[in-house]
């Protein structure tokens, strides 16, 4: 259902993506894992309109040029970005709400009472404002904001990035959930964790897949993968807070 | 500026062209010895400036219409600020003109008074601040001032209320600029010296006051208010007054008919109200006056004419009969003939004082609480006088009335 | 006392008008960004839009209306040239230097005022109200009824303003909007349209401010522009935060300069406004209401 082709993204003269391909398919979790600056924010930037790009992208066999940011989102193309930006004037439940202004009646678009359901700890919370929720409780929102979207695929842009790892955990088994009935497209330097949730994976270094296939494939050559990642592998890979 | 230039060209060719035509259907109009004498209007008649009024040039064009051949005349908008005014003015003379008629505003005529002195080309002001007289800081032999003096009818005004209101205990009202100021000065002058008169409250207000409650509230005791202001703040201040119960006449110069005109003031308001005008032509009993408002209404689009479309009018005709008589253009002899002559106009009979002042009447205007006027009494000024202290300062107030040349 | 009462009057009319005028550049600078000076230009072009619309022949020569369908008509006009005016005039300004933003809005209020005096010329207007040369006798000082209405209706205007904020999904995407630009399209939030109302909101405000002040004395091209300062000192003290905030602000204000300055140096009650407003710059730049920072602009 997601489809790229070619794509670079640059900034001036910073070329951050430097074509790549990549698909999606329905009921499928693929994880794009890469270093810091690798490009994977800029991939996800350019797939739902946020930043232009050269090469192709579609979804559902629609040209992404020609939908807006809020087109796309209307389409179910629900993008979580980088470092949560839940909306922090606005209450955990109004977050929530303007969440679900893309549904465009949707049915199968998560309730606000299954979000709640699905992240317990957001039901006590949704008088608090999102400025005053911890790192946690903010992905937790950002989430459940896209889920009341009805999103077709969700793109998520480093989850676990900042989390206490007891916290990336339960954020995590909570994407497993979350797969069952939505295709994702993850962005993750947690690759353990991530291989966890996929069922394929690339590895995205300087711009450019260096390495890709089954989540099994990929678990298989650990090693391989975390030297892409400029770390220690396995054990360092899973407990990274990834403030690196 | 030059697209201004450019237009103001075309503007000038197509009133020549104009003049031309009118000047081959009355051949000989112009008689013999009259020579052509050619008359620039320095006035906006459109923008946001308060002084872009349709008067100045509709009345001027008439009188050009009229005269055919006789007068080349064209006009210049001159924006409000000194700056512009400088720049109008050197447009102006950059044409050669034989007479100029300018400046609504007198900030905009004492900033570069130094500049028209200079130039020797008879200039007739359209304020009158008391600045420009003739032997004043900004004035000259070559400056004439076609208004009374403002702070000649000041003095007019206090001694209505106190020697026709018969009002002992009196309340003021100054705008805070040098309308205000300056008429102030001058009643007070007038107050002081009157047995028996005592001022009960003395009050100011910006010019954009929409709120006078304060100042309304701080006049009940008086038996006659005076006002030196603006239109705006003279509609707030004449209803509440009313609003508070206070029922008593209230005097203003040149606001108070637009104000009036504008339909803020109303019933008891409008009653109690006085204003000044030069002259009140569509009100005037003179078949001549009467045929001219309906002239004027006929170029303005039906629009009533006030004082100040009389005047610009009047100046056009004053200036070539100047011009006939003297059966030259040149500067000298225009202005010793100015200054000799007497012009019986639309709105006043002109005739130059040792000041240079070139009328000498005005009219004290009522209304019913329809807001219809009434001339109800004429103020007539001595020649050569003038009230209250002139100014030291030759630096020009930056605020202007809105519609009325304050001075 | 009846001084008091006549007073309070007139600085709670005042302060109600400048609330208004406070609400409309919260509105516009809440959603976009964009402190919008010409609103005072717009309070007056809604007084001479009224004008146009109920005398003579009226709009287009279409007739005359009524006084309050007149007003109605007004204020959707308003808002129409507020949706109109973003696009033209403030959408190029997203993302630009405060600077900038803030010469075009000046800018743009010469503009609306030079339009204004060539379209209807610059003799003083009247615009009539029902309630006209009423009064009402409050402990024993006659406050006009137009004076009574201007702050009825400010507080109906500015409580459905609060609620639709608060408790609508149009209020809550304004505020996502206002809050992160980005994110707000990424929730599929029209965020362009937005502005757009929004613009057309904070129009209808002035347009609203207008219709109320013009009966009170006569209209011209100055009409708005005080109380666009006003309105500015009013949301600064409320820290351009939330509406509640620049509503008192806007309160404190009239009262300040017709309460304070009824009694105490008269001839300088215009000043002291802004002399409120300075301290609070000096003491307190998150204003008097809200917690923690705001840039200074
Ligand atoms: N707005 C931008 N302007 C200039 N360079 C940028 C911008 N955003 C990202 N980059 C650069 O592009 C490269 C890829 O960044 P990004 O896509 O954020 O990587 P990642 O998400 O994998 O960490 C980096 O070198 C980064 O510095
Ligand atoms: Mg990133």
């Amino acid at each position: 259902m997601l489809e790229l082709r070619g794509v670079e993204v640059s900034y001036g003269a910073v070329e951050a993506v430097r074509g790549i391909d990549l698909d999606v398919l329905e009921g499928e979790v693929v994880a794009l894992i890469g270093p810091n600056g690798a490009g994977k924010t800029s991939t996800l930037r350019a797939i739902s309109g946020l930043t232009g790009f050269r090469g192709s992208i579609r979804f559902d066999g629609i040209d992404c040029r020609r939908l807006s940011v809020q087109g796309a989102a209307r389409r179910g193309l629900i993008h979580v970005p980088e470092g949560r930006r839940v909306f922090t004037t606005l209450t955990v439940h109004e977050n929530l709400l303007v969440g679900t202004t893309a549904r465009r009646g949707r049915a199968d678009a998560y309730s606000l009472d299954e979000v709640y359901e699905l992240f317990s700890g957001l039901a006590p919370l949704r008088r608090r404002l999102g400025g005053a929720l911890s790192g946690g409780e903010q992905q937790m929102v950002a989430i459940g904001r896209a889920l009341v979207a009805g999103p077709r695929l969700l793109l998520l842009d480093e989850p676990s990035l900042g989390l206490a790892p007891k916290v990336a955990r339960s954020l995590f088994a909570a994407l497993r959930k979350i797969a069952v009935r939505t295709p994702l497209l993850l962005v993750e330097q947690n690759t353990v964790m991530a291989l966890k949730v996929c069922s394929r994976a690339s590895v995205i270094v300087n711009g450019r897949i260096v390495l890709e296939g089954s989540a099994a494939e990929l678990a298989d050559r650990q090693t391989l993968v975390a030297s892409y990642l400029g770390e220690e592998p396995a054990v360092a890979a899973v407990t990274s807070d990834g403030s690196g | 500026m030059r697209l201004k230039r450019s237009v103001c060209a075309l503007l000038a060719v197509g009133v020549a062209a104009g003049a031309t035509a009118v000047g081959a259907g009355t051949a000989g109009a112009g008689g013999g010895g009259a020579p052509t004498v050619k008359i620039i209007l320095l006035a906006e008649t459109t923008g946001e400036s308060p002084a872009a009024v349709p008067y100045y040039a509709n009345g001027a064009q008439l009188a050009a219409d009229e005269l055919g051949s006789r007068v080349e005349y064209s006009r210049i908008a001159a924006p409000l600020t000194p700056a512009a005014a400088e720049t109008a003015l050197n447009q102006a003379l950059d044409e050669d003109p034989d007479a100029i008629i300018g400046f609504p505003a007198s900030s905009q005529t004492i900033a570069i008074s130094q500049r028209i002195v200079d130039s020797g080309i008879p200039f007739f002001s359209l304020s009158s601040g008391e600045q420009l007289v003739k032997n004043g800081p900004n004035g000259g032999d070559n400056i004439f001032l076609i208004r009374p003096v403002d702070t000649n009818v000041a003095t007019k005004e206090a001694e209505y209320v106190v020697d026709d209101l018969d009002a002992k205990r009196i309340g003021m009202l100054c705008v805070d600029n040098a309308t205000g100021v300056n008429g102030c000065n001058a009643a007070r002058e007038v107050f002081d010296a009157a047995r028996g008169v005592e001022i009960v409250a003395e009050r100011t207000n910006s010019t954009t006051a929409t709120d006078l409650t304060e100042q309304a509230r701080a006049m009940d005791g008086a038996d006659a208010i005076i006002d030196f202001n603006f239109p705006n703040p003279i509609g707030v201040f004449a209803q509440q007054l009313i609003d508070n119960g206070i029922d008593v006449p209230h005097v203003d110069g040149a606001s108070a008919g637009i104000a009036v005109a504008s339909g803020a003031v109303t019933g008891d308001a409008a009653v109690n109200l006085r204003g000044v005008d030069d002259c009140v032509p569509t009100v005037s009993k003179s078949r001549k006056v009467r045929n001219w408002v309906s002239d004027y209404e006929g170029v303005s689009g039906g629009e009533p004419p006030i004082y100040s479309a009389a005047q610009a009018y009047d100046m056009v005709k004053l200036i070539a009969a100047a011009a006939r008589q003297a059966e030259s253009v040149a500067p000298r002899r225009l202005i010793r003939t100015i200054a000799g002559m007497t012009y019986n106009g639309i709105c006043a009979r002109y005739q130059s004082d040792d000041l240079n002042v070139l009328q000498h009447t005005a009219d004290l205007t009522r209304w019913n609480a329809e807001g219809e006027i009434r001339v109800a009494k004429r103020f007539r000024f001595a020649p050569n006088e003038l009230a209250g202290v002139v100014p030291e300062t030759t630096i020009p107030p930056t605020t202007v009335a809105p519609a009325p040349p304050p001075s | 006392m009846s001084t008091f009462v006549a007073l309070t009057a007139s600085g709670l009319a005042a302060g109600a008008i400048a609330a208004l005028a406070a609400v409309g550049f919260l509105l516009t600078y809440k959603a976009t960004g964009v402190v919008n000076f010409a609103q005072g230009d717009l309070i007056t072009l809604g007084a001479y839009i009224a004008i146009w619309v109920t005398q003579k022949e009226g709009m287009f020569g279409l007739g005359a209306l009524d006084l309050v369908p007149g007003y109605i008509v007004t204020v959707l006009i308003m808002f129409a040239i507020g949706m109109v005016l973003e696009r033209l005039a403030y959408a190029p300004l997203r993302g630009r230097s405060i600077h900038v933003i803030v010469i075009t809005t000046l800018g743009a209020a010469l503009v609306l005022r030079a339009f204004i005096g060539l379209w209807q010329g610059t003799t003083p207007k009247f615009l009539d109200s029902p309630l006209r040369g009423e009064v009402v006798g409050i402990a024993g000082a006659n406050i006009s009824q137009q004076r009574v209405l201007i702050v009825v209706v400010t507080i109906v205007v500015v409580s459905a303003t609060i609620a639709l904020f608060a408790f609508t999904q149009f209020g809550r995407q304004l505020r996502a909007t206002a809050n992160d630009r980005d994110t707000a399209k990424l929730c599929g939030v029209p965020v362009n349209w937005l502005s757009m109302l929004a613009f057309g909101l904070s129009a209808a405000l002035a347009g609203v401010a207008g219709i109320l002040l013009a009966p009170l004395g006569s209209v011209d091209l100055t009409l708005g522009f005080n109380f666009m300062l006003l309105g500015f000192a009013a949301a600064v003290l409320g820290g351009f935060g939330s509406i509640g905030g620049v509503v008192v602000g806007g309160v404190a204000i009239g009262l300040v300069e017709h309460l304070f300055g009824g009694y105490v140096g008269r001839d300088f009650k215009a000043m002291y406004p802004f002399i409120l407003m300075l301290l609070i710059i000096a003491l307190r730049p998150q204003g008097l209401f809200t917690r923690g920072s705001v840039q200074r602009l």
